[in-house]
């Protein structure tokens, strides 16, 4: 059954049920199609509440230090970068919820914020690096067990041109910790292969070309000039603090 | 009671636990004795599981008794250590499905130690989208490695059209949404290959288009899909003073003789409403619903909720053990050839 399939009053239900849930459709026209509620229209108006509220839960569960951020700056920044709120309402139109997992909701933010700046210029870069760092975390630490290095599901390569882990823990001890100072930095956000920990790690530049062999990706060409035993050692050195497994087959 | 609340999101406190694997924690079979005359109020027929889909029957099950808890993140630590009386353990599936690292490493930890069963939020079997087959094949893989013996969800919808609203919507209490909703009920035990059981949500409003009552809206899903109940005593009294019912009266308008698990959990008062949140201990008038309800129909297992506003283990467990003395008391003067079979011989 599809909600728009001519199925009898059921499908009509779900028909009028989906915008009203999402809060595309008012109360008054989803009464009018579905018929009177058998008790009081506050009683069934209380599921759009659920809804939304399900929502924003998701949102503060997976992304509560930006949101913290957000609320504290949302009345000292140009009006156009809007309140917590209105981004979420904005997100939730241009992201409706899917997925199995609630998880699934938020997963769409960092690059939703991303694009959101282009068109917003004066919201802060910051927002969306704490978004996705607070995304790849959580990802990392639920990734399925058995696939291979990992890349883009146990283990994230990234460079932020902010602190962000400091300053999560920062905004984790005090909501009014200062935004730091720009410091761009390769991070490396991983599982431990075997002992199961989220972890942080900041890798050498021979500790990327061995990531970019693993990765079978082509390796930056300020970076090729490595040498190769250097690349060999760096390989060990992630091994040894669970980044990567130990390699199964000869590097490239 | 929302999706929300029910799955693991940030990171767990402190990284993996030690292992304890020499050690088995205590272990308490509920103290079931046989011989004595049961009570009365015996519905006339009782669901054994074996109505749609027996398990394999290869597979070994384990099978839960007495008194269990919800597996929760914020304790995956503290039960590693737990020397109580733990019971078994239910979980939520969709936060292993697809997923790994350390939650699905603790829950196979558990797994060799408890009974686990799993309790689903997720699969709208009341919904109009179709059954998610990939996630059932993986569904059926956890069940059969934690030797499930049967699987629980919810009489409800959560999906309309891909959209996912996390959480668990009530159903017009029609006659086509019963033969809609019993007919994917089947097809869910099918995919399983196991008994099914259907738990009587918490509903605010009763939706437009219904024909009939909860009590005969549950009835007869549960009895054209030939699938169990779980019955969620707390639901039925929140339901009950909600629409300003008896709760004894709803508790035996549903069809208690195919109760194949019992819920129990507390709730909290938002305004007029009561809110089935699982964030606070039961309620004396919850207790005494859940022993009038285990009399009726006998010492099936018993699992308390506890999802949000979680506190520390030792407390959740001190409620479950105040549910176990209920549990043993009834228990001990139940006849075994009256005692519902489901989960000891499914
Ligand atoms: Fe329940």
């Amino acid at each position: 059954m599809s909600p728009d399939d001519h199925g009898g009053a059921l499908a009509a239900f779900f028909a009028q049920m989906k915008p009203y849930l999402l809060g595309q459709q008012a109360l008054a026209p989803t009464l009018r199609a579905l018929g009177p509620p058998h008790g009081s229209e506050d009683d069934f108006s209380f599921y759009r509440v659920l809804a939304e509220r399900n929502l924003f839960k998701v949102m503060l569960e997976l992304y509560g230090p930006l949101r913290t951020l957000w609320l504290r700056r949302q009345d000292e920044l140009p009006a156009a970068v809007g309140t917590w709120r209105a981004m979420v309402d904005e997100y939730i139109a241009a992201h409706p919820p899917a997925g199995r997992h609630p998880n699934c909701f938020g997963e769409a933010l960092p690059e939703f914020l991303a694009a959101r700046r282009e068109r917003i210029p004066e919201q802060p870069v910051v927002y969306e690096e704490l978004a996705d760092f607070c995304w790849i975390r959580t990802r990392a630490h639920q990734a399925p067990d058995d696939e291979g290095d990992g890349f883009d599901s146990r283990l994230f390569v990234r460079q932020y041109s902010y602190p962000i882990p400091d300053f999560v823990a920062a905004l984790g001890r005090d909501s009014q910790a200062p935004v730091p100072e720009p410091q761009p930095r390769v991070l490396l956000v991983y599982r431990h292969w075997q002992q199961l920990q989220v972890r942080l790690f900041h890798p050498s530049a021979a500790g990327l070309v061995a990531l970019a062999r693993r990765q079978g990706v082509e390796v930056p060409a300020p970076l090729q000039a490595v040498p190769s035993d250097h690349v060999e050692i760096a390989d060990a050195a992630l091994v040894e603090h669970g980044v990567l497994g130990p390699r199964v087959t000869a590097p490239a | 009671m929302s999706h929300a609340d029910l799955v693991h999101r940030g990171l767990p406190h402190g990284g993996l636990p030690q292992r304890h694997d020499g050690r088995l924690p205590q272990r308490h079979d509920g103290g079931l004795s046989h011989g004595r005359l049961p009570h009365g109020r015996l519905p006339h027929r009782r669901y054994d599981g074996r109505g749609l889909i027996q398990p394999r029957s290869s597979m070994t099950t384990t099978q839960p008794t007495g008194v269990g808890i919800g597996l929760r993140r914020e304790h995956f630590a503290a039960i590693e250590q737990c020397e109580r009386r733990v019971g078994w353990l239910e979980i939520i599936p969709e936060n292993y499905v697809a997923h790994g690292g350390h939650a699905l490493a603790n829950l196979r930890w558990c797994a060799e130690r408890w009974p686990v069963v799993a309790h689903g939020v997720s699969l709208s079997v009341g919904g109009p989208d179709p059954l998610d087959e990939d996630y059932l094949v993986g569904l059926r893989r956890l069940l059969d490695e934690l030797r499930a013996p049967f699987y629980t969800d919810h009489l409800c919808y959560a999906t309309i059209g891909g959209v996912n609203f996390y959480d668990l919507l009530p159903l017009p209490f029609s006659e086509e949404a019963v033969h809609h909703t019993a007919a994917r009920i089947r097809q869910l035990a099918d995919r399983l290959e196991r008994p099914v059981a259907v738990e009587n949500i918490s509903y605010y409003a009763t939706m437009p288009g219904g024909t009939m009552s909860e009590g005969q809206f549950v009835s007869a899903v549960v009895e054209e899909a030939d699938c169990g109940l779980l019955l969620d005593v707390n639901n039925v009294y929140v339901n009950a003073q909600n629409h300003r019912e008896d709760p004894r009266a709803s508790l035996a308008a549903l069809p208690l003789h195919r109760t194949m698990q019992i819920h129990i959990a507390g709730h909290v008062k938002e305004g007029e409403r009561i809110i089935d949140n699982h964030g606070r201990p039961l309620i004396e008038p919850v207790w005494a619903l859940y022993e009038q309800a285990l009399q009726a129909v006998g010492p099936v297992p018993t699992l308390l909720e506890w999802d949000t506003d979680i506190p520390a283990l030792d407390r959740v467990l001190d409620e479950a053990d105040r549910a176990q003395a209920i549990w043993e008391r009834v228990a001990s003067s139940w006849s075994p050839s009256h005692a519902p079979r489901t989960a000891r011989s499914a």
